[in-house]
Order: C-alpha cells, then structure tokens, then sequence
C-alpha cells in the first residue's frame, strides 16, 4: 500500500479534502482502534525474563539442579579449578529497563564455602567459577572479593556464608553490576561487558546448596527504593533546564483550542486571566496565527453530539454544514461514524436494528483493506451476551466516542481554507502531542544507540507513577 | 589471556571507536518514527486534567471533564477548599486562610512550622500595611517572638519585618520588597503546596517537567546522533537537522 500522502495539487482541488486528508485520517484514527484493541495487554517490553536454572547448559557432572530448578547442590568432592557446578539462568537478564537483579541464600556452605553469584555469557566454559573467565563477572563468598575476567580478583566486599543472602544487579543507566549482601550494597563495579548477561551462580565444595531467587519471592534488598534513587539523580538534573514562563499554559490553551473543548477553554480562558497576577501567555500571537479556533463553536457541538451517542443528528447536521466531509460515503470519517451508530445500538440492546444498519451502512466496508479487520471486531459484539466485558469491549467504552469525535475534528478543521498545504497535517497533532511524540522519539532513539539498553519515556507510566 | 583473546578484545574495543561518529537520521526517518509513536488520546487528556487540577481551576476541570469525560484523579471539592485559602492569603487576609487551613486539616500546619511561621510574618506585614503600627506590634512580641527564640533562621525574617515599622516611607525601607503583593503569591503558593502534599497530591503538574524532558532528551541524543529538532516548544514545530 502507497503511503506517502499524494501531492496537495490533486485533481479533487480543495473541497474534497478526503484525497489528501484520507491517506492521513485512514492511517490515524484506524490505528487509533487497533491500538485500543491492545489496551489491557501487559505494556511491558516484550522481553523474556529469566525464572528458573537452566538444567541443560550447565556443569552437569558436579552438580544437581532441584526439580523446581530454584536450588542447586554441589555433589562432587572437588580436586581442581575445572570442576565448579556452575549454573546459569534459563534466559538473559533484561536490558530494557532501568536495572536487572536477582539474588541467592546460602542454604550450606558445604566444606570450603566456595559460592559466586554474578554475571556470565552464553559462551560461558561452565566448569569455572564466573569472572574467572574473560567476559564475566562474579562475587566469591569464600574471600569476598569480585572476579572480573583475571584469574586474580580484587578486595570488594565481605565474604559470605550459610544463612546469607546475597544479591547481583545491573544498572543500565550507569553502566555498573552491582552487589548487596543481606539486604545492603556492597559495591559496584563498571560493567564493560556487551551483549546479553545470563544470571550466574556456582558452588565448588561437597554439600554446598544454595537457593535462587528470580523474583518470584520478595527481595532482601530494597531494589525498588534503589531504582528511585537513580530516577530521582536523573530528575534532579531535568529540573535544572529552563522553558519559557508559562510554557504549560500556553500549551494547554492550544490543546483545547485544538480540539474543540470550547468550555474548558473558556473556563480556562477566565481563572488565567483571574488570578493573580493574571498569566501571561507569551504565545498568543503563536495561537492566532494557528487559527485553531476556526469552527470552535460547532466543532463543540459535534463533539457534544458524539459523545452522547447522538450519531444521526450528527450525520445530519455534517451534510447540512460540511457535506464535503460526508460526501464520499467510504470516507473515513464517515465508517467511524457508522460504526458508532452500530455500537450505540448495540449499547442498548437494539441488536436486530443493529444487524440492518450493518447491512446497509457498514457491509460496504467488508473487503476494503485498512477497514476489514475494524468491521469484522465490531460486529463481534452482537455475539456476546455482554459485550462490554468480551475482548472486543473498548468499542463500548467512553474512549471510542473521544475517538470519533476527534476524527470529526480533524475533518472539520481541515475544511478551513485559510490553512496553507504545507500546514495541512497540523490538524491531526496538537502541539502538545507534537512534543510529548518528539520526547518519546529521542529517548526510544538514545536507547537504541545505547545497545537498547535503560529504560525508555512511555507516557502512560509517568502519569502511573509507575517510572 | 591468550594472544588471541587480546586480539579479539581489541577488534570490540575498536567497533566500538567507529560508533563515535554521529547517526545521520533523515526528517523523513525521523517522521516516521514520530508516527509510530503508540500515544493515547486519553493519557494526554489525563496530563491535561492533571494540569488544571494542580493548577486549582476547579471550574475548567470540571468542565473538562464534561467535555472529555476525564477523572480529575482527586475530589475537585478538596481544590474550591484549596484555592479558597489561596485566595485568602492573595487578598491578605491571612487569619481567614490559617481557619481555612485548619477547616481543611489541622495537622499541616502542626507539621508544618515553617509554614506556619510564613503565614504569622504575612499576617504581621498585613498589619503594618494597614498602619496598625500597635496591634502589630503586640503581634509580633505575643506570636512572633517566641518563634524567634526557637529558631535563628525564623528570627532574623522576624527581624526584617520588624524593620518595616521604622520607616516612616516604606519605599525607602531596604526590605520593602516585603510589602510587595508578590511576597503573598510567595506565601500562598507555600500553603498550595502543603495542602497538595498533605492530601499525597504532587504539588506540580507534571506537564513543565515533561517540557524539560524534552529539551534534557534532545541534548542527550545530539551526543549520538543528528536529527530533526523542536527548538519552539509553543509550537512544537519540526526544524530540519542544520548541516
């Protein structure tokens, strides 16, 4: 499918802007449902993490993993330097995300205690203890000292024993593994291995068993608290940088103005000017010269319309005041519209009136690429017997209405022939969705050149106070 | 380490200095990208609510809410008692605000002393203002004093205030800035704040924060890469990379 939009000239010439604005409206608000349609699916970033031992990659001879792959226990008598029990996790640590963690309990510390947790690759030889080997790196309990790639390791921290717990992180955003013992940080060392860490634990003396711990049980260490210590480092040094005074106010005032909130933006409009002293919005002339208030008062009004399921008075009232908006019946805008006539019908149990209004109204859409999968979702509501609670619900909630009222919008402000070609796609993004795409853009794209490792800006978490 | 591990070390570690020149991204990548972003409708109606209710424009969060059929995420009730007391303290009427205050919850301005000293300085300078030179004076010595006493820092704001009542013209007095109407927007931002904390509200909106996210993000990534900028944020307009 062509998408890049077609050149503004087009033969259809101005009032039709369904050539130029259909290519922009289709892949807009189409997605705008698909994307609803993943709404309750899990936002996390689609990586695999580690949950148990890995029984096949492993140092098999010297020791046994337990049947719930959480503990191990070193069976061999040991004779020399290749025959530790070493186990790594079944999958990589993470890396989209601010750190990884895991830790281990000291169930025996056999007869030389010669436990490591730490960090290893795929390649890993497992019959040595981890930072032993080049590309790895392992805290040892019997000197406490940290292994990272030297046969030699340095003084790090205390030795550990039976009864302790201790635990190996990474900290993306500052590049370092970092060790805890029983709740505590022991120190940190740079991480300067790339590519993907496995979660690594040995055992090196008969009867030494220790117990993992992927997350499955609540930590020792406190490493949610850990992670908003190093958000908050991060914060402090945003909260330095300088915007323009009143920034926030003037975007506020371009997003309801965008969007057709006339009486949010009068009510608005009134507490800024009453307070005291009265803000100044230093955009104003940025605002008029946008001339987003074109159509203000019945971009209103349809958005009213819409979200009270008014959907004929709507219909009505587009051909009576933009027929070029209706005109072309497999426009866009007015599928979205149909569809919602068929969804408010269904809302109130109308399902045969429900079934006739698809037949005549959004049959014609079955075989179009780009509508087909839509239609197909929304008439699968006639088949619940509560349609609200199936996985097809969202057409039924509040956001759907928003939706097609804001396609309404679109439309409607794109009729207005004062805008210049080159300023059409401004009325699908108000300037506030224009920053918070670029925000997101720049951090997406800063990770990627990181080796796609941190965490990244998603919106929705920030509003969550989930960061 | 084997000679060859050393070897293969030293080929990463040289990857790795050639990844030092920048990634050229074209505006049409760049744009691409811009539309790829997942953003929803509601979230961004959600940083506007959050925007109006920090602010404490009751009547435009409620009205938003009409329009768009967003949840203000706290009761607009508690912002009328909020801005009630806000406006009290802008209009100087200090003690009216200290009962609202305690109307609202008795227990900020118990945790609060700093606050609460703020507030007794204001209703001090409303005094002297109004050239009741006697009864701020009695105000100062019954109310004020002790606090001095306990804290130096309290003490030597009590000291300054106290100056107002020297001069004769206040304009010449060197801490007339005191009088300004700007140091109550100074206190009354203070108790906004405290409600805001007190009912586990962040006292700002997180809308100026994300502006600067924004601008912390692109200086971030100017270190790896070039691309098209926003330089205007009231506009959010998409400047080509300069080259």
């Amino acid at each position: 499918m062509n998408s890049s939009p077609p050149p503004a000239n087009s033969a259809n010439g101005d009032t039709t802007n369904n050539v130029v604005n259909g290519q922009d409206l289709n892949l807009n608000f189409l997605d705008k449902i698909r994307l609803a349609a993943t709404r309750n699916a899990k936002e996390d970033e689609g990586e695999d993490l580690p949950t148990e031992l890995n029984t096949i990659n492993s140092a098999g001879g010297f020791l046994v993993v337990s049947p719930d792959k959480l503990s191990v226990k070193y069976t061999n008598t040991n004779l020399h330097g290749h025959d530790v029990g070493v186990v790594q996790a079944n999958k990589p640590a993470p890396i989209k995300c601010l750190t990884y963690y895991f830790e281990i309990f000291v169930k025996d510390s056999g007869i030389k205690g010669q436990i490591a947790i730490g960090f290893t690759k795929e390649s890993f030889k497992m019959r040595r203890q981890p930072g032993w080997e080049v590309n790895s790196c392992g805290y040892h309990g019997d000197d406490g000292f940290l292994y990272r790639g030297q046969g030699k390791g340095e003084p790090f921290g205390p030795k550990y024993t039976k009864d302790d717990t201790v635990g190996g992180g990474i900290n993306y955003a500052s590049q370092e593994f970092f060790f805890t013992k029983n709740g505590a940080i022991v120190g940190k060392i740079p991480k300067d291995i790339r590519g993907h860490l496995f979660p690594t634990v040995a055992v090196h003396s008969q009867n030494e068993e220790v117990l993992v711990n992927f997350g499955k049980k609540k930590f020792a260490f406190d490493i949610k608290g850990y992670e908003a210590l190093e958000r908050n480092k991060q914060q402090m040094a945003i909260e330095k940088l300088s915007t323009p005074p009143n920034i926030g106010y003037g975007l506020v005032k371009t997003y309801l103005l965008h969007y057709g909130y006339e009486e949010t933006l009068n009510a608005f409009n009134l507490a800024t000017q009453t307070t005291v002293p009265p803000i100044h919005i230093d955009q104003e002339n940025a605002i008029d010269e946008d001339d987003s208030s074109y159509a203000l008062k019945q971009r209103k009004n349809f958005r009213q319309l819409v979200r009270n399921g008014e959907i004929d008075t709507a219909l009505a009232e587009l051909r009576n005041l933009y027929p070029q908006i209706v005109q072309d019946d497999k426009s866009v805008v007015c599928f979205l519209l149909h569809c919602q006539k068929f969804i408010e019908l269904v809302r109130v149990g109308k399902l045969e009136e429900g079934v006739k209004y698809g037949r005549l109204e959004l049959a014609k859409f079955v075989g179009l690429t780009g509508f087909q999968d839509i239609v197909e979702d929304c008439f699968a509501l006639l088949v619940y017997e509560k349609p609200e609670e199936s996985s097809v619900g969202y057409f039924l909630e509040d956001s759907q209405r928003e939706l097609v009222a804001d396609a309404v919008n679109a439309a409607i402000l794109s009729t207005n022939p004062n805008k210049k070609d080159v300023q059409r796609s401004c009325h699908l993004q108000s300037h506030l969705e224009k920053l918070l795409r670029q925000l997101t853009v720049c951090c997406l794209e800063r990770r990627s050149l990181n080796g796609d490792q941190g965490e990244t800006f998603r919106l929705h978490h920030v509003l969550n106070n989930n960061r | 380490m084997s000679l060859f591990r050393i070897f293969i070390n030293q080929l990463e570690e040289d990857d790795e200095d050639m990844a030092t020149s920048k990634k050229m991204i074209t505006r049409e990548e760049w744009e691409k990208k811009l539309n790829a972003v997942k953003l929803r409708k509601e979230d961004m109606n959600t940083l506007v609510m959050n925007f109006l209710v920090t602010e404490g424009y009751v009547e435009a969060a409620e009205k938003f809410q009409r329009e768009s059929g967003t949840k203000p995420e706290i009761d607009l009730a508690t912002i009328t008692d909020r801005m009630a007391v806000k406006k009290a303290v802008q209009n100087g009427n200090v003690e009216d605000a200290i009962e609202k205050v305690n109307d609202l919850n008795p227990e900020i301005l118990d945790t609060n002393p700093e606050l609460f000293f703020h507030l007794q300085q204001q209703r001090l300078i409303e005094l002297i203002r109004q050239g009741k030179t006697e009864e701020a004076l009695e105000f100062a010595q019954e109310e004020l004093a002790p606090r001095g006493e306990e804290n130096q820092a309290f003490l030597e704001e009590l000291e300054k205030t106290v100056a107002l009542l020297v001069f004769d013209d206040a304009s010449t007095c060197p801490v007339k800035e005191l009088l300004d109407l700007s140091h109550r927007l100074k206190t009354a931002s203070e108790v906004n704040a405290a409600i805001l904390t007190s009912q586990s509200h962040e006292k700002d909106p997180k809308l100026p924060s994300l502006l600067k996210m924004l601008i912390w993000a692109q200086n971030q990534l100017d270190e790896k890469a070039v691309y098209p900028h926003i330089i205007d944020l009231s506009t959010g307009k998409l400047e080509d990379p300069s080259e």
